[in-house]
């Protein structure tokens, strides 16, 4: 499996948007001369989203675990499940990840990831700051973090687009929301996300639309070529512009028909491994990350999808769902970490599993900046649907990291061990979390993108310190 | 030619709008035995969708000073194989293919006449009815609209 594109290839390839715009076109490197170059720990960032608030002491930082009973206090309730051991002797993660306890000797362990302070909680608000690492609302487009990245580093292979987002639908409630950071921003479409909303049909992604055969496909083309060619006043209107369609238009019919997009074709994977990962759509995802991964993908994220109140968003029922929720990321999740090592991509892939804030049986924010309760908790728990994690937590949070440089079977960061478990030595922020993230990737935590003369820095006003007690 | 045009464009160029819009805009009154005229919905109207937001159209809850005017890979995957745009165009198609008793040269002839402002050459339209079939079925028709709208004549504006 070929792991490495030459220069040579990438520049006869790449479309002439992409080389102008990395090269010398707009937006522009900001202070580029002065930015540090870095050795990167990792080529690819997978980024596995836990959409919805994925509650800490129900995954990868259990406490003391209640039972369910009739007449329940509350306040008693830190975790609804008990903890089970790892491979690694210092770390106990929650019932229900046994697959991933497994392979927690490859793992980085954080569990003082801190949310920001929005106000009120919503989610969206949060995942775009996650996403971002910058508040809403700007005045700037932001862009992406998978954008950003395309955009720096550009393609590993030039046949597979840089971003690729998995998962993620936008028809439901805060579809729009969604949208708004599920972009490249300014930074142009050339580095937004190329989607891919169900696995299971990834294949069609990289096909003809439905109703059309190959040869169809083909034969519109050629016609097409046919008439460029044939135009009278092809050669009159000469230009940059018209050049970069063409080239665009002859790129995606490359990628379309390159064998890079037999990565997008699930089927094409033997059914032992294919039913490993088939938890359902994250699962699926989660083989296709590890599918494009080798094919030279440079930041894919796999989303379990945000739609309101569902998946992790529990606002009731919340240890029921967790069964269903954990059932659905173990396997997978452990299935991509020992397959990249099998294949000896581990080492230079960074698997970033996360969620926009945690969740607790009372506190709603954290201390010292409580928020307005979204949820009523009975002061006497009688029934199962109340019996879980339900308000939103910001003052801890679990971030699993593997591969890409990071260091193996440790644990970063204490949380309390009684209410409220935030964070309690080495809290780490997103602006960081960020910081680190883009260190792995080689990228300085203070470069800038010129944008309506003013620098929009990577992170939040290039203030990032990536935690270098994380790598290896 | 931004998203919202580039739409528009393929939409007075087969009579097929956008549908579903999210504002209303003032209609004119229709006399009292007048049949009111076929809804035009232009794209500014309609949510954001995959095609669009391939092609550059911003979120709207954010101010944005410009729009990049260079293709990208991304926009041309999504015009090339995109399920939105294919859908616009088999509409568009059967609504054309619908046109009593047009021959194939003249509706390539007429089609470049509304999309280019211009007569299409004599190969031009050979290769055009080579595309649509004749007579010309819904299917060539879609292909030859999409590989119209695909020119950088079409698309670029000077």
């Amino acid at each position: 499996m070929r792991r490495t594109w030459n220069r040579r290839d990438f520049l006869k390839t790449a479309s002439a948007a992409t080389l102008s715009a990395m090269a010398a076109g707009f937006p522009r490197r900001a202070g580029a001369e002065s930015t540090e170059k870095l050795h990167a720990t990792a080529d690819t960032l997978i980024v596995l989203w836990m959409a919805g608030g994925m509650a800490h002491t129900e995954t990868f930082d259990p406490k003391r675990y209640t039972p369910f009973e009739v007449g329940l206090n509350p306040d008693r309730v830190l975790s609804t499940f008990p903890a089970i051991d790892t491979v690694v002797d210092n770390i106990k993660i929650s019932e229900g990840l046994e697959n991933i306890a497994t392979v927690m000797d490859r793992a980085t362990l954080i569990r003082t990831y801190k949310a920001a302070d929005l106000g009120f909680i919503l989610h969206s608000r949060h995942q775009y700051h996650w996403h971002t690492g910058y508040e809403p609302p700007l005045s700037v487009a932001a862009p992406h973090i998978g954008s950003m990245i395309a955009r720096t580093l550009g393609p590993l292979n030039p046949d597979v687009p840089a971003f690729i987002d998995i998962g993620q639908g936008f028809d439901n409630g805060e579809g729009e929301e969604l949208k708004a950071f599920h972009t490249a921003g300014f930074l142009g479409s050339e580095y937004g996300p190329f989607f891919v909303p169900n696995p299971e049909e990834a294949q069609a992604s990289v096909q003809p639309p439905k109703g059309m055969n190959q040869e169809r496909f083909k034969a519109r083309y050629k016609a097409y070529e046919q008439l460029v060619k044939e135009s009278p006043v092809g050669d009159a209107m000469s230009g940059y512009q018209k050049d970069s369609l063409l080239r665009s238009m002859e790129n995606a019919h490359r990628l379309l028909t390159s064998p890079a997009a037999k990565a997008f074709d699930l089927s094409l994977e033997p059914k032992e491994i294919y039913d490993r990962y088939n938890t359902g759509r994250f699962g699926l995802g989660c083989l296709l990350a590890r599918r494009l991964t080798e094919a030279g993908a440079r930041f894919i994220e796999v989303t379990t999808e945000y739609i309101p109140f569902k998946y992790w968003d529990t606002h009731e029922d919340g240890h029921t769902r967790q069964v269903e929720l954990k059932k659905m990321i173990d396997a997978p999740i452990a299935q991509l970490v020992l397959d990249l090592e099998e294949r000896g991509l581990l080492d230079r892939t960074l698997i970033v599993l996360a969620s926009e804030f945690s969740r607790d049986m009372l506190t709603e924010g954290k201390p010292g900046a409580p928020v307005k309760n979204q949820v009523e908790v009975p002061p006497i728990i009688n029934e199962l649907k109340h019996y879980g994690m339900h308000r939103h937590f910001t003052d801890a949070g679990s971030v699993l990291m593997f591969g890409g440089g990071m260091k193996k079977g440790y644990l970063y960061g204490v949380t309390a061990d009684e209410r409220p478990c935030g964070a309690i030595e080495k809290p780490i922020d997103t602006t960081d979390l960020h910081a680190t993230m883009y260190r792995a990737m080689g990228i300085p935590a203070d470069l800038a993108y010129e944008i309506e003369k003013r620098p929009f820095y990577v992170t939040k006003d290039g203030l990032g310190k990536p935690d270098m007690d994380l790598f290896a | 030619m931004t998203a919202e045009q580039y739409l528009d464009a393929l939409s007075s160029l087969t009579g097929t709008w956008q549908e579903d819009p999210q504002f209303s805009v003032p209609q004119k009154p229709v006399k009292k035995d007048e049949t009111p005229p076929p809804p035009v919905t232009r794209a500014w109207r309609v949510k954001s969708d995959p095609l669009t937001r391939a092609m550059g159209r911003p979120n709207r809850e954010q101010v944005t000073s410009r729009r990049q005017s260079v293709a990208t890979a991304l926009e041309a995957v999504e015009m090339t194989n995109g399920q939105t745009l294919a859908t616009l165009l088999e509409r568009g198609a059967t609504n054309l293919a619908a046109s009593p008793d047009i021959s194939a040269p003249d509706l390539v002839s007429s089609l470049y006449l509304h999309a280019l402002q211009r007569a299409a050459t004599d190969r031009e339209r050979e290769i055009g009815v080579g595309i649509i079939g004749a007579p010309p079925g819904a299917e060539g028709i879609a292909d030859l609209l999409w590989a119209i709208s695909m020119l950088p004549e079409f698309q670029l504006i000077y």
